[in-house]
């Protein structure tokens, strides 16, 4: 058995023109430049080129992801998406995950729907290659004037010497250069060269989690069997173990084991081996064993690291360049996509001039929690399945020779759905998904827009605050003028009026009880809606006054005003 | 009488088990026991009591 080239993609191979600063008589003079344009890299770009600031984006290799890598997309990261003006794209290619089926070895011990609320735009969780959701993010980025991509240009170091204006060393095909800039972004990923150069060393987080090492293949396989995630507990060719397989979009498949600790990695990556595996499990669906082709074969080992902050300066790290999560439960790529919507609104107010500079501190207030947190959270939510001691081994055995019998085992083997807080506001962060609190993200809803049907998230603009007052009848003069609202030098501020119930000039009006009481509003209320989509502030009757000082304190101009 | 008929139902049991099934048995008691109780703070608790007597032994 031969691994094959994978048929769902093509990769193209990408130039650019060369570098200005190989030819400029004076150096430029760039307010933003990026490292890396994997997803994140590429999301960060297209996020601050919104705002029209111009980026330079320097990518090292030529072309894209040349793997599957992340495969599960959520929500939040298609309404990221979204604000970006591509998740249509995204979701043209992508499936949506349908169920979950949890088998212990021939029997089907449960099966569950992955959550399509009709209030939500978008489904729990997206597939799609990464080599597609970069394409999609890649199509954007080459269509914005404000984006210098760079392809073939590397960095091999950064010189801090001037603290407000890092400068990165490149290589390019036609020469070596260097590049100022008022801010550089390292979305390099886990060994990446900006973090390295700077001596930055990632802490481990939670319980060391997982010395384990996991392969990981795809292959290519035509089927009808439903869109699912399958976790196999104790598959009959293999006791004591469990396995996971995916379904891709294009006829793809993944397999997604982990070794047990007297397994030689080499001999377990071998394609003759790994497809026996294959094999093995096709057998257990009832699908043929002799028509698949193996595309890839991986391995990996779970990191569970954070940098101790996401700031150096003017230097600023997201992504892989920031943490290492654990893959399981669509952490890593996800967890990417979050920090650039949090990072990219900020970067562009403090370049517009209309955020002071300590804005960019609450990236790393408000990320690196979240993140440590999510950290912990997986570390345990894991330790059934990977067991890394004697004593979790034991206790995995017993939890799998219950799972056929007991329903409560299943979250303890199924790590999926663990917790993955993505609230600001500590003392919200254990509420469930969806209350619109101050600090967690704005759960949609269905509205109607002049009688047609759409959603809440529809109103919200790109690159800006969104006000949404609620009201039942013409809010009339009630609201005052956006200007007064928000100071005269402050621009990144849009209102909508959605109506509580249907009225003769209302053009937007929620569209049913399940969508009020989803937002838990009542007439007067007010919310601000950050640009990455975060409830910032919720008020009943607002003043004037009231709403800047919530607009400026967003923005973290909360000194000035107390002043 | 609670607590004496426990006792006798666990220790009957594990009497039907061999001797390397009886770990794997207390294993399972224990998550089926840590599940109805749900108070991870009383499992670290009764955790701790029963690593005791490990402990004065190290130490004696």
């Amino acid at each position: 058995m031969q691994v094959e080239t994978p048929r769902y993609f093509e990769w193209s191979r990408y130039r650019s023109a060369p570098p200005v600063e190989l030819s400029a008589l004076e150096k430029a003079d760039h307010p933003i430049a990026i490292v890396g344009a994997g997803p994140v890299g590429l999301t960060l770009a297209l996020t601050i080129a919104q705002y029209g600031i111009p980026v330079v984006l320097l990518e090292a290799r030529d072309t894209l992801s040349d793997n599957s890598r992340t495969l599960a997309v959520t929500r939040r990261s298609v309404q990221i998406l979204d604000r970006l003006g591509i998740a249509q794209a995204f979701r043209e290619k992508a499936i949506t995950r349908e169920s979950n089926y949890v088998y212990h070895g021939r029997r089907l011990v449960s099966q569950a729907p992955y959550g399509q609320d009709p209030q939500e735009k978008y489904p729990d969780i997206s597939v799609l290659q990464q080599p597609w959701t970069e394409k999609v993010l890649l199509d954007a980025v080459i269509e914005s004037p404000y984006i210098d991509i760079r392809w073939l240009n590397a960095v091999t170091g950064i010189n801090t010497s001037d603290p407000l204006r890092p400068e990165l060393e490149v290589e390019a095909p036609e020469g070596v250069y260097s590049l100022a800039a008022r801010y550089v972004i390292a979305a390099d990923g886990a060994r990446g060269q900006v973090r390295r150069s700077l001596g930055l060393k990632y802490e481990e987080i939670g319980d060391g989690v997982i010395s384990r090492n996991f392969v990981i293949c795809d292959f290519e396989l035509r089927s009808d069997l439903p869109i699912a995630r399958r976790l196999w507990i104790c598959p009959p060719y293999r006791p004591n173990s469990a396995v996971i397989l995916h379904r891709q979009p294009f006829d793809v498949w993944r397999l997604d084991y982990a070794l047990d600790d007297d397994e030689d990695i080499e001999k377990a990556m071998s394609p003759d081996v790994v497809a026996g595996r294959v094999k093995e499990q096709l057998s257990l669906l009832g699908l043929s064993q002799d028509e698949f082709r193996l595309v890839w074969i991986s391995s990996y080992r779970p990191m569970s690291r954070s940098l101790p902050c996401y700031r150096a300066g003017n230097v600023l790290f997201a992504g892989d360049a920031a943490h290492q999560t654990p893959i399981f439960g669509g952490r890593g790529m996800n967890q990417g996509l979050l920090d650039a919507a949090n990072l990219g609104w900020k970067l562009a107010l403090v370049l517009k001039g209309e955020a002071p500079e300590k804005l960019l501190d609450t990236y790393d207030a408000e990320r690196r929690p979240l993140i440590v947190q999510n950290l912990h959270d997986i570390g345990l939510a894991t330790l059934c399945m990977t067991a890394p001691t004697k004593g979790a081994a034991l206790m995995r055995k017993a939890a799998f020779d219950l799972l056929p019998t007991e329903p409560f085992i299943l979250p303890l083997i199924d790590a999926f759905n663990a917790s993955k807080s993505e609230c600001l506001d500590p003392a919200h962060k254990d509420m469930p998904t969806h209350p619109a609190v101050v600090g967690n993200p704005l759960p949609d809803c269905i509205v109607q827009i002049e009688g047609k049907s759409a959603f809440l998230h529809d109103l919200l603009c790109p690159a800006s605050f969104t006000g949404l007052f609620f009201c039942v009848d013409d809010p009339g003069a009630s609201i005052p003028a956006t200007a007064e609202k928000t100071g005269a030098r402050h621009r990144t501020y849009t209102e909508a009026v959605v109506h509580l119930r249907p009225h003769d000039r209302a053009k937007i009006v929620l569209a049913d009880d399940a969508a009020r009481a989803r937002l838990e509003v009542e007439d007067g209320d007010w919310m601000l809606i950050r640009p990455d989509g975060y409830i910032q502030s919720r008020i009943t009757r607002p003043s004037a006054q009231e709403i800047q000082h919530e607009y400026l304190r967003a923005i973290g101009c909360q000194v000035e005003i107390e002043r | 009488m609670e607590l004496q008929k426990s006792f006798r139902v666990v220790s009957s049991a594990i009497d039907k088990l061999r001797p390397d099934q009886a770990t794997d048995f207390l294993a399972r008691l224990v998550l089926i026991l840590a599940n109805e109780i749900g108070d991870a703070e009383k499992i670290a608790n009764a955790v701790d009591r029963a690593l005791s007597p490990v402990s004065q032994g190290e130490e004696g």
